[in-house]
Parts: C-alpha cells; sequence; structure tokens
C-alpha cells in the first residue's frame, strides 16, 4: 500500500525518514495545501548577500558547528530560475563539505520564477520542518538589490554575508540591505582586503541609529565562526519586525499575490507585444483586485 | 524534473558535468548538482533528500565500474527504485553492459549532444506517464540508444 498522502508523509517524517520529509517538501512546492500545527515557533536564520561572498560555504561551517552540538538543522537554498526554461541549476549544495549530512538536512528550492517574491510553499515548508523538531533552520538566498530580500518576510534573524574581493562594497549599501540586517559577516578574513572591506561597511552603517555589528570571518579557515555563531544566538529576533522588514515583507506578498492572479499571463503577453503598457498592465491588475 | 548531477569518487574533472547540468537546466529542469568528490552513499543521501527523479553520474576516472553499480545498489536499498540513473563521461563500450545490468538507463559517452540528455529526460517522462519501466529497480531492458 503506498501511503504518499501528505498526512501520512508527515507521520512518517515525525519518525525520521527522510524520503518522506522530502517528498512531503515536493508536495508543499508544487502548492499542495498542509495543515500543519503550530505548536514550535520556528527558529530562522535568513542568510542572503551578494553573489561569490561565501553564503554557502559559510553555512556549511554554521550547520556542521551546530550539529556537532546536537542541534538539528535545516537549510533551504533557494536559487534563481531561468526566466526563458523554468529551468534552475541549484548548486548551493556542492558546498556542504563539513556537515554531517545525517544531521543537515539540505534542500535547493529553485526561485521557479518569483523574484522578487516569496518561493511557493516556502513558509510553509519552515513551519513544517519546525513542527518536525528541525531546531534551526536556515533560508539561503542570493540578495543582488531589492528584488531578493524575501528572506526576510520569512526569517526573524538576517546575516547579511559580503567579503573583500568584490570590487565595490558600496553595492550591498545601495542595496539597502545592510541596515535591515541584524549582523553582517565580512567574509574572507584570510584575504588582502578583508579589514579595509569591514572598515567600508562600518563606515557606511556609521550613520544609523542601531547599525548590525560587522563581524569577520573566514569560512575558509574557520576564523570568526564561533563568535559569530555566538552572536547568532544571543542577539534578539526581530519578531515583532521593524518598519522597514516589515514595507519589504508586504510587498514581497504582494508580488507573490499579483503573479498568482489569474489575469497575470495575459497581462505580461499584452504588455510583450505592445498592445498596453506596463502601467495600464498593472492599473489592469489593480481594476481586478478592485473588483474582488 | 528534479534531476541530480553528481560527481562520484576522487574524479576531478568536472567540465562535463556543469555543462550538462546547464544544458538540463536551459531545457526546464531543476538541477542539483553535487560538487566533487562525493561516495556513492552521500549521492544517494543527496537524491533522497532532493526528491530527485533522476540521478545523472559523471566519472571519467575508471572507476565506474565499481561505483556505479553500488550507487545503483543503495538506491534500490532505500526504496528509490523509481529514479532513473544515467551516467556520462568516459565509459568504453565493453563496460557498458554491465552498467546497464545494474539499472542504467542512459550513457553518455564523449561527443553526444547537448539535446540527447533532454530528450532522453523527455522519453523518461513519457515513459513515466504510461507507467512503462524507467526507474533503477523498475526492472526491463529498457535503455537509450
Amino acid at each position: 500500500m503506498e501511503l504518499n498522502s501528505i498526512f501520512s508523509l508527515f507521520a512518517n517524517a515525525k519518525h525520521g525518514d527522510r524520503r518522506s520529509l522530502a517528498k512531503l517538501l515536493t508536495k508543499i512546492e508544487n502548492g499542495e495545501e498542509i495543515d500543519i500545527p503550530t505548536t514550535k515557533a520556528a527558529w530562522v536564520l535568513g542568510v542572503t548577500g551578494p553573489p561569490g561572498a561565501g553564503k554557502s560555504t559559510l553555512i556549511d561551517r554554521l550547520a556542521s558547528y551546530w550539529s556537532e552540538n546536537r542541534q538539528r538543522v535545516a537549510i533551504l537554498a533557494v536559487d534563481p530560475s531561468s526566466p526563458i526554461s523554468g529551468g534552475a541549476l541549484l548548486g548551493d549544495r556542492a558546498r556542504m563539505v563539513h556537515s554531517n549530512p545525517a544531521q543537515v538536512f539540505f534542500r535547493s528550492i529553485s526561485a521557479r520564477g518569483n523574484h522578487g517574491g516569496i518561493p511557493n510553499g516556502l513558509e510553509d515548508m519552515i513551519q513544517t520542518l519546525s513542527e518536525l523538531g528541525w531546531d534551526r533552520i536556515i533560508i539561503e538566498t542570493v540578495g543582488v538589490g531589492q528584488g531578493e530580500f524575501a528572506v526576510i518576510s520569512v526569517a526573524d534573524r538576517i546575516l547579511l554575508v559580503d567579503g573583500p574581493d568584490r570590487g565595490d562594497v558600496l553595492q550591498a549599501e545601495k542595496a539597502g540591505i545592510l541596515e535591515i540586517a541584524d549582523l553582517i559577516a565580512c567574509n574572507k578574513s584570510d584575504l588582502p582586503g578583508s579589514l579595509a572591506a569591514m572598515k567600508s561597511i562600518e563606515d557606511g552603517l556609521s550613520y544609523s541609529e542601531n547599525p548590525p555589528p560587522v563581524i569577520g570571518v573566514s569560512s575558509l579557515t574557520g576564523d570568526g565562526i564561533e563568535n559569530l555563531i555566538h552572536r547568532i544566538e544571543t542577539m534578539e529576533p526581530d519578531l515583532g519586525k521593524s518598519t522597514a522588514r516589515a514595507k519589504i515583507s508586504l510587498e514581497c506578498s504582494m508580488i507573490s499575490r499579483i503573479r498568482k492572479s489569474p489575469l497575470y499571463d495575459d497581462v505580461v503577453n499584452d504588455i510583450s507585444k505592445n498592445k498596453i503598457t506596463s502601467k495600464e498592465g498593472a492599473e489592469r491588475l489593480e481594476e481586478y483586485y478592485g473588483r474582488l | 524534473m528534479r534531476v541530480v548531477i553528481a560527481k562520484a569518487g576522487l574524479d576531478g574533472h568536472d567540465r562535463g558535468a556543469k555543462i550538462i547540468a546547464r544544458a538540463l537546466r536551459d531545457g526546464g529542469h531543476e538541477v542539483i548538482y553535487t560538487g566533487l568528490r562525493r561516495t556513492p552513499e552521500q549521492i544517494v543521501a543527496i537524491a533522497r533528500d532532493e526528491d530527485a527523479s533522476a540521478v545523472g553520474i559523471s566519472t571519467l576516472s575508471g572507476a565506474h565500474a565499481r561505483l556505479i553499480p553500488t550507487i545503483c545498489e543503495l538506491l534500490r536499498a532505500e526504496g528509490m527504485d523509481e529514479v532513473t540513473v544515467f551516467v556520462g563521461g568516459i565509459i568504453p563500450d565493453t563496460d557498458r553492459e554491465a552498467l546497464y545490468g545494474c539499472g542504467v538507463r542512459a550513457i553518455f559517452g564523449p561527443g553526444t549532444s547537448i539535446n540527447e540528455p533532454i530528450t532522453f529526460l523527455q522519453n523518461v517522462n513519457e515513459r513515466t506517464q504510461q507507467n512503462l519501466p524507467v526507474g533503477v529497480g523498475h526492472g526491463g531492458d529498457w535503455k537509450w540508444s
């Protein structure tokens, strides 16, 4: 008898069956509704930052440390999808070398076209993992501008990972995420220029009221990791969400909602064929919601 | 489909695997690349946790005769009979029958066009819809040619 219902998959996953957990997450990702009990508040760390900063490698270190300390760690790594083919190359998993797969659960998730919005089912996946007993849930996303900050909506602790070798540390400043993060890890402290990068980030924050601490780490050598973990563990989660985060969360939710509108594909089509402008397209969607 | 592209053993040649991974992405698939130097156990755990429908194993170092059958056995032991296994890299003709015998459904050697693995997976999809054997534990001798 094949027990493939969400209910039985959840029950099996609760008993530790990884395959059931994996299939359960697939169903959630594909839009199946799930009625999850909410007995536990999820502990969620969002890790974001520009590509190449070393997020995945750093997460490997964090997960390794926590799992050695008997914490069960689950990682959901979101990568962009191709706007043309819809496919995705999910390569974050390749960096997981130190952590023990028996203790650490890793799932690669394609944005599935949902850039700037929240990947379908992500919130349900997080709640499911939490209910199944995962102590630490890490969400990894690429942050290259306002578009990829959906992680802010689902995490109560935000870690920004930046580094010295991207040429222009000011990019992070421009994106505005510097002030929204709870902690900033300046990675690659083993490389020359890392101190200058740290200083540059700190200077960029010097006019904020409550700037996030900037911590130098090296995911390559492990330097500074324990300090970073201590900071993560002891910081106050932003459960209430500051105004800035509230705005971003709302906008991400709106974007996801708009994409689910039955008019969406037609409007996109009309814009692409030059029948209407994007402004007119937006008005059409607004009218639709107004009439609901 | 969710497809795992895996580099097994100590073989450090990843160019082919990455090209195939990108081609599959351009074909609309969600491709999980395992990175280098994965053991058979790790590859199976990855395929299991990612709920992959297919696993492509790349090997150019000559260790295929040992690694591939082990991966196939472990997949079956994990109850993952329905996962399609395909192989790429350097596999001498004389070794291919043995691999097919383990449940491998396609072998893509040098000279394979970018489109072939995509067409193969399309075929796998169609066969799955018709309940025809495609998995490493499904038996039968269907293979890509």
